[in-house]
C-alpha cells in the first residue's frame, strides 16, 4: 500500500544511491591522485 | 517438590519454536559449515535465553531478588551502549583485507556502489508492507551483507527487530553461494557470463597502501559522518596491516581479537532472540525481505556492469558487478567459480576481488547514509 513511508523510502533510495556513487567516485579520484603523488617515480 | 518442575511447566510454545530455531542454526553451522563462528553461538544462545526464568537474562527471583544475567549484560554493554562489539570486530576485519586489487583498478569502487542497490530496494519493500521507517531501514540494511553494519544501524535506529535482522544478515551471508548464482542467471546470458577479461593491474606502492586507509576514513567520514565508527575502525585495522611496523598487533587483530569478539558476539546477539521478540509474523517477512535485498544487490551490480558495457570497448564480465556486495571473500570466489563453469580457464578473480573489497567500504557508507537520511524523518 502506497503510504507516506513508502514515498519517504523512495526519496531515501535515490538520495542514498546518489550518495554512495558520489562517495565511490570521490574515492576513485582520490586513489588516482594518490597514484600520481605517492606512486612509483617515472623512469628517466 | 513443585519447584523441580516449575521451569518445565512454564515453557511456552513460542519458546519451543526458539529451541527449534537454535537447533537449526547449530545444524547449519556444524553440518553445512554455514558461518559456524556466528551461527553456532547464536543457536546455542537462542536456547539459553529461552529457557524459563533463565539465569542468563535479568530475573526477579521469587518476586523480590533481582539477578543480573550475563547475556543481557553483554548485550547492554557490548551492543546497546556503544555497539562496541561489532565496531571492535571491524578492526580485525580491516586487518584481514588486502585492498591491493582495488587500488590497482580503482574503477571497481563503482561496482561496490551499484551492488548496494538491494538495501534501498528492500527499504522500499518493507515500507510498502507496513513497517515503520526505522524498522524498514534496519531491515533494508540486511542487504549490506555485513553483520556489524546491520547491527549498528538497527541499534542506532532502535529497531524492534534486532534479533531477526541479525539472524537474517548472518544467515544470508553464508548462503551467498546459493543466492548469487540464481540472481546472476536471472539477468545475464551465457555469452555474457563467458566474457573474458584481461588483468593488467597498475602498480600499488607501499606508500599508497598506507595512505589509502587514512584517505578513505577522511572522505567517507565527511560524506557519511554516522559511519565514522565503522569505517574508521575498519581502516585502522587495515593501517595496522599495511604499515609494516606493527606485525604483532596486526596478527592479534586478525586472529585473537577477531576470534574473541566473534565468539562473544554470537552469544550476545542471542539476547534479541527471546521468544517474545522473535516469534512474530514479522520475523518471516523480515527473512523474506532480507533475501530480496541480497538478490537485488546482485542484480544491481550486474546491471550496472552491463550498462558500462554499452560504453566500454573492452567488455566487462557482468558477474564482476555481482561481487560488489560486502560478503568478502565468498562473493568473489562464487563469481570466479561461475566464470570457470561458463568458460573454462576464464580467470576474473582479481577483478571480482577488487569489486568485493570495494563493497566492504560501500556497505559501510550505505549504513552511514541510511542512518543520516532516515534520522531526518524520525
Amino acid at each position: 500500500m502506497i503510504t507516506g513511508n513508502f514515498l519517504i523510502a523512495l526519496e531515501i533510495m535515490w538520495k542514498g544511491m546518489v550518495g554512495i556513487f558520489v562517495a565511490s567516485g570521490v574515492l576513485y579520484l582520490a586513489v588516482e591522485a594518490m597514484r600520481r603523488i605517492v606512486g612509483p617515480p617515472c623512469e628517466k | 517438590m513443585e519447584f523441580l518442575v516449575e521451569g518445565l511447566l512454564h515453557v511456552t510454545w513460542q519458546q519451543m519454536i526458539m529451541y527449534g530455531v537454535g537447533i537449526v542454526l547449530i545444524y547449519l553451522a556444524v553440518a553445512k559449515e554455514y558461518e559456524p563462528a556466528l551461527l553456532l553461538p547464536m543457536g546455542f544462545g537462542a536456547i539459553l535465553v529461552n529457557l524459563p526464568f533463565s539465569g542468563v537474562i535479568d530475573q526477579l527471583v521469587e518476586g523480590s531478588i533481582e539477578t543480573k544475567g550475563i547475556i543481557q549484560w553483554l548485550f547492554e554493554v557490548g551492543i546497546e551502549a556503544s555497539e562496541a562489539m561489532p565496531i571492535l570486530l571491524f578492526i580485525g576485519i580491516g586487518a584481514m583485507i588486502d585492498f591491493g586489487p582495488l587500488l590497482s583498478k580503482p574503477v571497481m569502487f563503482l561496482f561496490g556502489a551499484a551492488a548496494q542497490f538491494g538495501i534501498f530496494f528492500a527499504i522500499c519493500v518493507a515500507a510498502l508492507l507496513g513497517f515503520d521507517l526505522k524498522d524498514a531501514a534496519s531491515i533494508g540494511i540486511i542487504g549490506a551483507a555485513d553483520g556489524p553494519t546491520s547491527l549498528l544501524v538497527s541499534q542506532i535506529l532502535h529497531s524492534n527487530y534486532v534479533g531477526a535482522i541479525a539472524v537474517a544478515a548472518y544467515s544470508y551471508m553464508a548462503l551467498v553461494p546459493i543466492v548469487q548464482p540464481f540472481a546472476i542467471r536471472l539477468v545475464t546470458t551465457k555469452k555474457e557470463r563467458a566474457i573474458r577479461m584481461s588483468y593488467r593491474p597498475a602498480h600499488v606502492s607501499r606508500s599508497m597502501r598506507i595512505a589509502f586507509p587514512i584517505v578513505v576514513t577522511v572522505i567517507v567520514g565527511l560524506i557519511a559522518p554516522s559511519s565514522v565508527a565503522l569505517v574508521g575502525f575498519l581502516m585502522f585495522g587495515n593501517l595496522l596491516r599495511e604499515c609494516g611496523v606493527l606485525r604483532n598487533l596486526s596478527e592479534t587483530a586478525q586472529t585473537d581479537l577477531a576470534n574473541l569478539i566473534t565468539l562473544l558476539l554470537g552469544l550476545t546477539i542471542s539476547f534479541s532472540m527471546r521468544a517474545e521478540a522473535f516469534v512474530r509474523p514479522e520475523t518471516l517477512m523480515i527473512m523474506g525481505i532480507g533475501l530480496l535485498a541480497f538478490v537485488f544487490d546482485t542484480i544491481g551490480g550486474v546491471l550496472f556492469a552491463k550498462f558500462l558495457n554499452l560504453f566500454c570497448r573492452e567488455k566487462i564480465n557482468p558477474m564482476v558487478g555481482a561481487a560488489g556486495i560486502s560478503a568478502f571473500p565468498m562473493s568473489s570466489r562464487v563469481v570466479q567459480k561461475l566464470a570457470m563453469q561458463e568458460n573454462p580457464g576464464n580467470i576474473i578473480l582479481m577483478h571480482a576481488a577488487g569489486a568485493n573489497v570495494s563493497g566492504q567500504i560501500a556497505s559501510v557508507v550505505a549504513g552511514g547514509l541510511v542512518i543520516n537520511l532516515v534520522s531526518r524523518f524520525l
